[in-house]
């Protein structure tokens, strides 16, 4: 198929044709100022250039050729979907999501108001024994561990047992059994 | 074949630690058993006594035969819980002064058994005697004899209440003594050490020796606090029953403070020779 210019030294093979056109070039004759007609290609001989009138010339564009290789299409990313794309179409979804997100959270996002009652709980320290004595060669010796540890739970025991028994204080009954 | 192997060895380790378990607190689940059907008696005392309360206002107030009626069926009743009570309450004590955990001396131990036995067969005697025809006075009559002999026993269940908590700071004492007598055997071996490594140093020996000093002038102290405790039971009377109990008690707290401040020292002689001088 051919594919004409204004004139015939102007004549242009954009696509399909062994000569191709730098890609400054095609921007330069597709945004010329005047708007393209792809629907009607002009077919001209070769053989027999036709006289243009200067009138008409300067109405037509400077490329009215059929357009066959577009800059961008968003069609061209739905069509012939491969795994390759969608990759890319979720990528870039995500990466604007993440854009417009900061964005807000930055520019119109406000701090939340807590309502509730907050609850602040006593940190409960954890013991833990602390050495920051250097150890002498009795430090691990089991019977030394062995008397730290008898101690320790008699200690435990003593403090939290109740030195009185209360239940057993006698009970509280009624002698004073008598009758008018 | 490995697997049920495991499963019966689990089976019958765990059959024979509960049932060693089981035997060390033989007297605290008797005693358990004993003290909560103490407290059912209590229980139904309490509402008998509240029948037994409407009824005596009922027969004072109209002294009609149907009153006079329910005033004897209902002190009867009462009386009789009352001394359910009394029975219970006993055996809860003799069960007491079984726990193994308490200390007590073995003849203070068998008085007080005694005691709380000669005065549960008693009471058990004295209860089948309430009879529905006895009249409101002779019902007065057999509860003020409980009340003179409950009055009288009344010294005793405070001194056995004192022996009680005595016996667990003196079991406490015995325990911290065993641990006390292992230090000493362990300290004395060190310091025979000829080897460099695990010798004490003199001064170190002498600050070790100054403070197991400390501890028997705290030993001294706490013999002191439980004879003071001892004696001030014997001032015990019927009318002063409770607070020379009270006091004592508070003599024992005292006591059983001396010897936490034993534990806490021998706790330092420990942690003393566990830090190396080098």
């Amino acid at each position: 198929m051919n594919k004409t210019g204004n004139t015939a030294g102007e004549n242009k093979t954009v696509s399909g044709s062994s000569e191709k056109k730098g890609f400054s070039d095609v921007v330069k004759e597709v945004f010329a100022g005047k708007s393209k007609n792809t629907e009607e290609p002009v077919s001209v001989s070769q053989d027999a250039p036709v006289e243009a009138d200067p009138k008409e010339q300067e109405k037509k564009p400077l490329y009215d050729g059929q357009q066959t290789e577009r800059l961008y299409d968003i069609k061209d990313l739905t069509s012939d979907l491969t795994p390759k794309k969608i990759l890319r179409i979720i990528g870039l979804a995500v990466l604007v999501l993440a854009i417009v997100a900061a964005l807000y959270v930055r520019f119109f996002g406000k701090k939340p108001q807590n309502n509730t009652s907050l609850i602040i709980k006593t940190p409960t320290p954890t013991f833990f024994d602390y050495t920051n004595y250097k150890p002498s060669v009795y430090a691990d010796d089991p019977n030394f561990k062995k008397i730290d540890e008898g101690l320790n739970v008699l200690e435990r025991e003593a403090v939290s047992t109740p030195l009185e028994e209360e239940t057993l204080l006698p009970p509280p009954l009624d002698f004073d059994v008598v009758f008018k | 074949m490995k697997k049920i192997f495991i499963i019966i060895s689990l089976i019958f380790l765990f059959i024979g630690l509960s049932s060693s378990s089981k035997a060390q607190n033989v007297s605290r689940e008797q005693f358990s058993q004993i003290f909560a059907e103490y407290m059912r008696k209590y229980d139904e005392y309490v509402i008998s006594h509240e029948k037994y309360v409407l009824s005596k206002i009922q027969y004072e107030s109209f002294n009609t035969l149907s009153s006079k009626e329910n005033i004897q069926r209902d002190t009867k009743d009462m009386l009789y819980k009352r001394e359910e009570v009394l029975i219970y309450y006993l055996r809860s004590l003799i069960s007491k002064l079984d726990d193994s955990s308490l200390s007590i001396p073995q003849e203070d131990k068998e008085s007080y058994v005694n005691q709380f036995n000669s005065e549960i067969d008693w009471l058990n005697e004295h209860r089948s005697t309430y009879k529905v025809t006895d009249s409101p006075e002779i019902l007065s009559e057999k509860s003020e004899v409980v009340d003179t002999r409950f009055k009288v026993l009344t010294p005793v269940i405070y001194k056995c209440l004192y022996h009680i908590s005595k016996g667990k700071v003196v079991r406490y004492d015995e325990r911290y003594d065993s641990l006390y007598n292992d230090l000493i055997t362990l300290t004395e071996r060190i310091k025979i050490e000829q080897r460099d490594a695990y010798k004490l140093s003199e001064s170190k020996i002498e600050i070790i020796d100054r403070w197991f000093g400390e501890i028997g002038a705290k030993d001294e102290e706490y013999q002191k606090f439980i004879d003071d405790g001892d004696k001030n039971l014997l001032k015990i009377s019927e009318r002063t029953a409770y607070s020379t109990y009270k006091a004592s008690i508070r003599i024992l707290t005292d006591a059983k403070n001396v010897m936490l401040k034993k534990i806490s020292y021998m706790k330092e002689i420990v942690k003393e020779i566990k830090i190396s001088e080098y």
